[in-house]
């Protein structure tokens, strides 16, 4: 029974191994001929000595080498790896490490053309042997276009500069005539030319008051320009909020008095200073409050407040509060939006000074110093548009995860961020980045939606569902259609096309790491459903198709 | 009177504004640009300088930057300017402007600006005579 049994567990080994042998014949067939075909140079490599014992034809192509010039050579007999591999402690490293990588090595070809490659060494067991797979991956094409690609953003930013030059000139060629304008007219209506009947008096108001609005258009525009072209610098400063909102309501009374409604404000003591840039935050304020008096009937009343934002210690939180007829629904999700005048003009041309672009540069200011703005309102009580900065001035280094399957557009977008001191990851797909996130969440992630494997919908799905409203910047080319539906979904985010100018990138990511950073979209939501709703709405609409459009164009 | 001189390259914003510092009791000289405001305020030693910033052979800034070398340093200057770049304000501050004015200005606010810097710079000369 024993020699039985033994005789056939051996023929039971003897078989498996037949079987094994076949197997290994099969996978060693289909190994050869994907070595043979791979579009990768490839060497293998003694690992005890670095002998050279097989190569494809792809990388003696490359090379300019017959097969018999290479194999049983050691690796660094051979030229094009002379400086490279050559020097032996290298070698010593990969026998030890099992594993060395370049990024970007260049190879010279015998015929003295130059390759840039990526080239990448493992150690594995082949039979009794260790054996070393270099896998050489030409990548000077990738090279030429990255560089192609950062030539072409360069001129985007020159261009940006030219748009900048162009309205900086506008800008005092428009101003220049409309001061002497301006001027004449005032010196006609005080009579330094003349007595005037009411009726001149009358017609010369109406043309000073275009004055006005022309200049207040120009501004407008102005900084519009310098919002979209990035150019907008604001410069923080810590400063007490409360001193400003108080010489703002200073600054307006006489126009609130003029129109007999009451301003007043009320700031919590003892508070601190804050990063702002003042002007601009003097801009913000007076812009809201200035609305507010234009809305608000004669014996209404207007209230500016200062506190700690009741949603999130992390923020001040200033209120503007007026009594006035307040705005209908449907307008509440876009009065912020760049194009909400031209879809509103019927009642608010009439009504609205200003190309009303007001509100939307007040919520890019506030944006810009990492805040948040919003608006509440019941028709006929009245309307209080808040903002809130943080206390803190965010810290550099925010970490992106970056998560597209195009190779070259990671590698790009990698190295315009980590150009600006961001810590950044990469994913090739969903799945990937959703593992990368469990590790480590970063502070903002930039995602592609259409992706092989896990696409962009349903990645986004998941991090809505395990990470809440963790800020996340939709890069696509493809604005349009299921994919961008299915997106919506998990709204908010904020769109970006890809060709949009790396300036803009760069700005929109350092936004979404500020608004990640003071933690504000979290903590509001868990404090008060109604703001965060709109502001998640605003976060679209923000970025949403209209300004989209205007980045192709 | 008072003197003011207005360096202005703007033929009509130069004119209006001669027009209404005239109405309100000042002698005004219009320099269409930087070079002839600095003979013109070396020469004339005006009590006040109202100054256009971008103008031709010299901009505002440098006019104000020269006359304080020549030991000018005490004629008040307000700068006015159509031009939206960045930190012109603070450099006018650097120079000691009295005022700054953007383009179109109010008219009022201005007028005020200079009577106080001419009240202000009256009671200095004041207190150093006595």
């Amino acid at each position: 029974m024993k020699d039985m049994k033994g005789l056939q567990e051996g023929v039971i080994t003897e078989q498996a191994e037949t079987r094994t042998e076949q197997t290994l014949c099969a996978s060693e067939l289909s190994y050869r001929r994907l070595f043979e075909a791979a579009k990768d140079g490839i060497l293998i490599l003694e690992a005890d000595t670095g002998r050279i014992s097989d190569v494809n034809p792809f990388l003696l192509e490359m090379l300019g080498f017959s097969r018999g010039e290479m194999v049983g050579k050691t690796i660094w007999e051979i030229s094009p790896f002379k400086d490279i591999v050559s020097n032996k402690a290298k070698f010593v490293q990969l026998q030890q490490q099992g594993y060395v990588r370049y990024e970007n090595l260049p190879l010279e070809a015998r015929d003295g053309r130059r390759h840039a490659v990526e080239f990448v060494s493992n150690v594995y067991q082949a039979g009794d042997r260790n054996v070393i797979q270099c896998n050489i991956r030409d990548i000077t094409a990738r090279k030429r276009a990255e560089e192609q690609l950062k030539a072409s953003f360069k001129e985007v930013g020159d261009l940006n500069t030219e748009i900048q030059n162009f309205y900086h000139i506008l800008s005092h060629e428009l101003k220049t005539p409309l001061t002497s304008a301006h001027e004449f007219v005032s010196i006609v209506m005080d009579g330094l030319a003349g007595p005037l009947n009411g009726t001149q008096l009358e017609y010369l108001g109406m043309a000073k008051e275009s004055c006005d609005q022309l200049r207040l258009y120009i501004n407008d525009l102005l900084d519009v320009t310098r919002l979209e072209t990035g150019k907008m610098s604001i410069e923080f400063q810590a400063l007490p909020l409360a001193a400003l909102v108080e010489r703002v309501v200073e600054m307006l009374a006489p126009a609130a008095a003029g129109k007999g409604v009451s301003l007043s404000c009320d700031c919590q003591p003892d508070l601190p200073a804050v990063p702002i840039d003042k002007q601009r935050i003097l801009q913000v304020l007076i812009n809201l409050t200035t609305n507010a008096i234009k809305f608000t009937p004669v014996g209404g009343h207007i209230r500016l407040s200062l506190s700690e934002a009741p949603a999130d210690p992390e923020c001040l939180q200033v209120a503007v509060r007026d009594t006035g007829r307040g705005i209908p629904k449907d307008q509440l999700d876009v009065i912020f939006n760049r194009l909400y005048q031209a879809n509103h003009n019927a009642q608010a041309v009439e009504s609205r000074s200003g190309l009303g672009l007001g509100l939307y540069i007040c919520q890019e200011l506030v944006d810009l110093h990492g805040g948040r703005i919003w608006v509440e309102s019941e028709i006929g009580k009245g309307s209080t548009f808040s903002f809130a900065v943080p206390k803190q001035a965010m810290t550099k280094g925010a970490h992106v995860l970056i998560v597209d399957d195009d190779y070259g557009m990671r590698d790009t977008l990698r190295l315009i961020l980590e150009d600006q001191n961001f810590e950044v990851t990469t994913a090739e797909g969903g799945s990937e980045a959703l593992q990368l996130m469990d590790q480590n969440t970063p502070d903002v992630v930039v995602l592609d939606l259409m992706m092989t494997g896990l696409d962009g919908p349903s990645t986004l799905k998941e991090i809505r569902m395990n990470w809440g409203l963790i800020p996340v910047i939709v890069y696509t080319g493809y604005p349009d259609g299921r994919l961008m539906r299915q997106a919506m979904e998990s709204s908010p985010f904020t769109l970006l096309a890809k060709s949009c100018p790396p300036k803009r990138f760069v700005e929109t990511v350092r936004r979404m790491c500020h608004t990640h950073e003071t933690r504000f979209l979290k903590k509001k939501a868990k404090a008060s459903q109604a703001p965060v709703a709109q502001s998640a709405r605003n976060y679209f609409t923000s970025e949403g198709p209209a300004r989209h459009h205007q980045l192709n164009s | 009177m008072k003197k003011i001189l207005i360096a202005e390259d703007d033929r009509k914003i130069g004119a209006a504004l001669k027009i209404r510092l005239e109405a309100a009791g000042y002698e005004v000289q219009v320099v269409p640009d930087g070079f002839g405001s600095y003979i013109r305020a070396m020469t004339d030693q005006p009590d006040l300088i109202l100054m256009d910033i971008y103008m031709p052979v010299g901009s505002g800034l440098a006019v104000a930057q020269e006359l304080k070398r020549a030991g000018l340093a005490d004629i008040p200057i307000i700068f006015m300017t159509a031009s939206k770049e960045k930190n012109l304000r603070e450099r006018a501050e650097e120079l000691n402007a009295v005022g700054f004015f953007e383009k179109p200005f109010d008219t009022e606010k201005l007028l005020a600006a200079i009577f106080r810097a001419l009240q202000s710079k009256h009671s200095t000369n004041e207190e150093i005579t006595k």
